[in-house]
């Protein structure tokens, strides 16, 4: 469905992205993912026909989007992050002036209005001016600009971002509702987004692509250990030493708690399960245990491992058979004793 | 860290270049609106302002010389060729605007909605103007004070009408001269008609004074400036025919006056005396 | 070219939708009226000739005020993303928006209609220099409006677009006084410059040179307007 080769964007002689590859399968549902300034916005808007690259092509459904810029367009609604829309208008009369400048056809544009003013429930405002909609309501009606000619593509740049809670859920289920008769690429920083509405993540940085996969699979491939949770009431130190000697220990870090009683995060080697013998361990010194448990390493862990590295380096890719995990820099933890520094392999 | 290619740096002398140029550009630029607005009021080109043409110009040159290499780069990159490209598009599009504009100028047509159409000229004024090889020029004097109200529509008709024979010969030139601001102007023209008048002068010297405003009245001056055979009538004497000379009841006086008038010489001529040949003109 | 009707539409309401267009509309309405007043109540003049060029001076004042936000506003709000990611050419887009303002400026000028109406009712005007001044005036204003579109695609602050484009049109105005003369660089001055092309036709006579001028400028303009709407877009 859209095809992106080698796409670079400079802005004189900075470089906003380069080399940029990847494909979208009819249908799916892709996630942009990165921090700011990685490169989201200016991919997508070229895709969506609004600037050119410096080098490199994109097609959209087979047609290129820099020599048959019109045509590619027909096929895509784009939204893009500051939800612009002409104030002046009323909300009917902004999606009828998009419908027909689309090419809807002039008997149909009244009903299509309708219909995706249902589906994105700004029905009851329709005839209000845009000047006053909430943000909510305003978000709604450019995701509706961008759906009412039915296309087969839509772009979408951040479409949650300031949105309640409950509207959220709300344009996600939206979009997830589009998957399969239409393919959405969106972009956006809120990591549990992809994994609840993207079926496939691309995760960009400072203008390159870090990686391509699903979100399982990044984690899964990322994911070289695992943290045990435990609050153990008993010397630090010495709670520290047992723990340390269990089998499949990594490394132990301490947490400030309560007096006397602190929280451990034990990272464990992937596939050991040491919550029974961490449990023996500490009933056997006669330490009070007092919480056991599992933390599944995060898309986040993923996303800032891929984003940003050990210092002084630039960025890391999964291409190279995995990278060294360093453990949490949580500045809220200290390590129990001086000479219990982040371990890593 | 954004990822930033190569940047090349640019010499001291190439940084000051590229002010100069700034610099010398709005030089340039000012002195020549200033040249194009205000000297034609003034009548006078301030050196200063030639001084600063030719700053500015000397500027410019420096700029070219100092960022010559810069500027060739500049053009060598894509978005430099392309931007050349569509200069060059530019340029043609205009220059394609400029010369219809030029054809479209020799190759006119009017359509007249006045009234009566007034302001078409008859085919008479056509062909003699079409055919004007003298220099005309045309002096209307009509005061357009708020006093004469009634002389201002005048002028206005006049002028129209005068706009429209200038249009179609550009030997035919005129201009309004208003008598009660420059009296000196009336006066110094030794015109022997009160004003409001428009006279009209050839370049051989004759003049024509026009108390009318119609275009019967102006082609009639026209045709007697370009009246081009001054024929030369001979009349016979010696005969005892009527003398051409005496103003009196006897002679033709008076329609010697009338012919000179429209023109003509008239020469007496006597065939029977010393010359005896007609004489050659 | 339904797209070009489509946003020729949209801007033509706008207009109507926000304070810009309603003051143009008065100021323009208040001046010309009073003009008119003037002619034929203190100069006793049965025809339209001179209040023809006296509302020139007043369009250089108002029309940019019309054109400033066309593209300048877009630009600022980021709607011009939606626009251009629509399946819309750059020459599209750029029609619609100049035959919008083109659009509303008629209606300026038919709302004067009542005033060669008043004339005729009064005496028994020549009645074919109207008709030729109104078409003049149409041409002549859309000159204005034409360069004002260009303006306002270079700059994203509608203030800018605002006096850039009447610095332009002052200048335009002005090269009319410094082409008098005979030199052939004044002519060529005098032609260039708008407000000589009106002459002719507030006198009663519909010239073809004037006429190709005008298209041929407002043309050349658009055709600007377009090339530097597609040199934004590949910077």
């Amino acid at each position: 469905m859209v095809e992106v080769k080698g796409l670079t964007k400079y802005y004189g002689e900075y470089a906003a992205i380069e080399d940029v590859s990847f494909r979208v399968e009819p249908g799916e549902i892709l996630g942009f993912l990165g921090p700011n300034a990685a490169g989201k916005t200016t991919t997508m808007r070229i895709i969506a026909g609004f600037m050119p690259p410096t080098s490199g092509t994109a097609t959209v459904s087979g047609i290129d989007v820099v020599r048959d810029s019109v045509a590619a367009r027909r096929k895509l609604g784009y939204l893009p992050e500051q939800v612009p829309l002409y104030d002046d208008m009323s909300v009917r009369e902004y999606l009828t002036f998009w419908a027909q400048l689309r090419g809807v056809p002039r008997s149909s544009v009244p009903t299509r209005v309708e219909k995706v003013m249902n589906d994105t429930r700004v029905t009851e405002y329709a005839d209000a001016l845009i000047l006053k909609l909430s943000k909510g309501f305003r978000q709604r009606v450019g995701i509706a600009q961008a759906l009412v000619h039915d296309p087969e593509l839509l772009i979408l740049d951040e479409p949650t971002v300031g949105l309640d809670p409950r509207q959220i859920v709300e344009v996600r289920e939206l979009i997830r509702g589009l998957s399969g008769a239409h393919t959405v690429i969106l972009s956006t920083h809120i990591l549990p987004e992809v994994q609840v509405v993207c079926d496939r993540i691309v995760i960009i940085n400072e203008g390159r692509i870090a990686a391509i996969d699903t979100p399982e699979a990044l984690t899964a491939r990322i994911q070289k250990t695992h943290e045990v949770r435990m609050e153990v009431r008993g010397p630090a130190q010495e709670v520290s030493a047992a723990l340390r000697e269990i089998k499949g220990v990594i490394s132990v870090r301490a947490d400030e708690g309560a007096e006397g009683a602190k929280r451990y995060i034990v990272e464990v080697e992937r596939d050991k399960d040491i919550r029974e013998a961490a449990a023996a361990a500490v009933v056997k010194k006669g330490w009070g245990l007092r919480e056991l448990s599992t933390v599944a390493m995060s898309l986040e862990d993923v996303y800032i491992q891929l984003t940003t590295g050990p210092e002084g380096d630039d960025q890391r890719s999964l291409g190279d058979g995995g990278p060294a995990i360093p453990a949490r820099r949580d500045t809220a933890t200290q390590d129990v004793s001086s000479g219990e520094e982040v371990v890593s392999e | 860290m954004p990822r930033i290619a190569p940047r090349q740096q640019r010499t001291q002398v190439q940084r000051f270049a590229a002010q100069a140029g700034w610099a010398g550009a709005a030089l340039v630029l000012g002195s020549l609106l200033y040249w194009l607005y205000l000297s034609s009021m003034l009548q006078s080109r301030n050196w200063i302002v030639t001084a600063a043409l030719g700053v500015g110009a000397a500027l410019v040159l420096f700029f070219l010389v100092g960022m010559g290499t810069v500027i060739i780069a500049g053009f060598r990159s894509p978005e430099g060729r392309r931007s050349v490209r569509s200069a060059i598009l530019i340029a043609a599009v205009l220059a394609i605007l400029a010369v219809a504009n030029v054809l479209a100028y020799r190759r006119h047509y009017q359509w007249d909605l006045t009234g009566n159409r007034r302001l078409t000229l008859a085919p008479v004024t056509l062909r003699l103007l079409k055919g004007l090889n003298k220099k005309i020029e045309v002096t209307a004097f009509y005061s357009q004070s708020p006093q004469k109200r009634w002389e201002a529509q005048d002028l206005r008709k006049v002028q129209d009408l005068l706009d429209q024979y200038a249009d179609r010969s550009p030997n035919f030139r005129y201009k309004i001269v208003d008598y009660l601001r420059e009296p000196d102007k009336y006066a110094s023209s030794q015109m022997t008609t009160m004003p409001p008048v428009v006279l009209f002068t050839s370049d051989t010297g004759a003049r024509e004074e026009v108390k009318g405003t119609g275009e019967k009245d102006f082609t009639g001056a026209l045709i007697k400036l370009t009246r081009t055979e001054q024929r030369h009538l001979y009349w016979t004497v010696g005969h005892g025919e009527l003398s051409p000379d005496a103003m009196d009841q006897t002679g033709m006086g008076e329609v010697k006056t009338v012919l000179t008038e429209q023109q003509h010489t008239v020469k007496t001529v006597d065939l029977m005396g010393k010359e005896r040949k007609a004489p050659a003109d | 070219m339904k797209p070009v009707f489509t946003i020729a539409q949209r801007e033509l309401r706008s207009y109507f939708a926000s304070p810009i267009g309603w003051i143009v509309m008065a100021t323009f309405m208040a001046f010309v009226g009073y003009f008119f007043w003037a002619a034929i109540a203190l100069a006793g003049i049965g025809e339209m000739r001179m209040w023809f060029s006296n509302t020139t001076i007043i369009l250089i004042i108002l029309l940019p005020a019309l054109t400033m936000r066309l593209f300048a506003e877009e630009r600022q709000r980021g709607t011009i993303e939606v626009l251009m990611t629509s399946p819309v050419t750059d020459t599209q887009a750029v029609l619609g928006k100049y035959f919008g303002a083109l659009a509303f400026y008629a209606l300026m000028l038919v709302l004067t209609i009542q005033f060669p109406v008043t004339i005729a009712r009064l005496g028994t005007p020549d009645r074919g220099p109207f008709y030729s001044g109104y078409l003049g005036m149409l041409l002549f204003g859309g000159t204005f409006l034409a360069v004002g579109l260009l303006i306002s695609t270079m700059t994203k602050s509608q203030v800018v677009a605002y006096v850039g484009t009447m610095f332009v049109l002052l200048f335009l105005w002005l090269l009319s006084w410094a082409g008098s003369g005979d030199a052939w660089w004044q002519t060529l001055l005098q032609y260039i410059s708008v407000p000589s092309h009106l002459d002719a036709y507030a006198k009663g006579l519909i010239d073809t040179r004037d006429l190709f001028f005008y298209l041929s400028f407002i043309g050349g303009m658009l055709f600007l307007t377009v090339r530097a709407l597609s040199a934004w877009k590949w910077r």
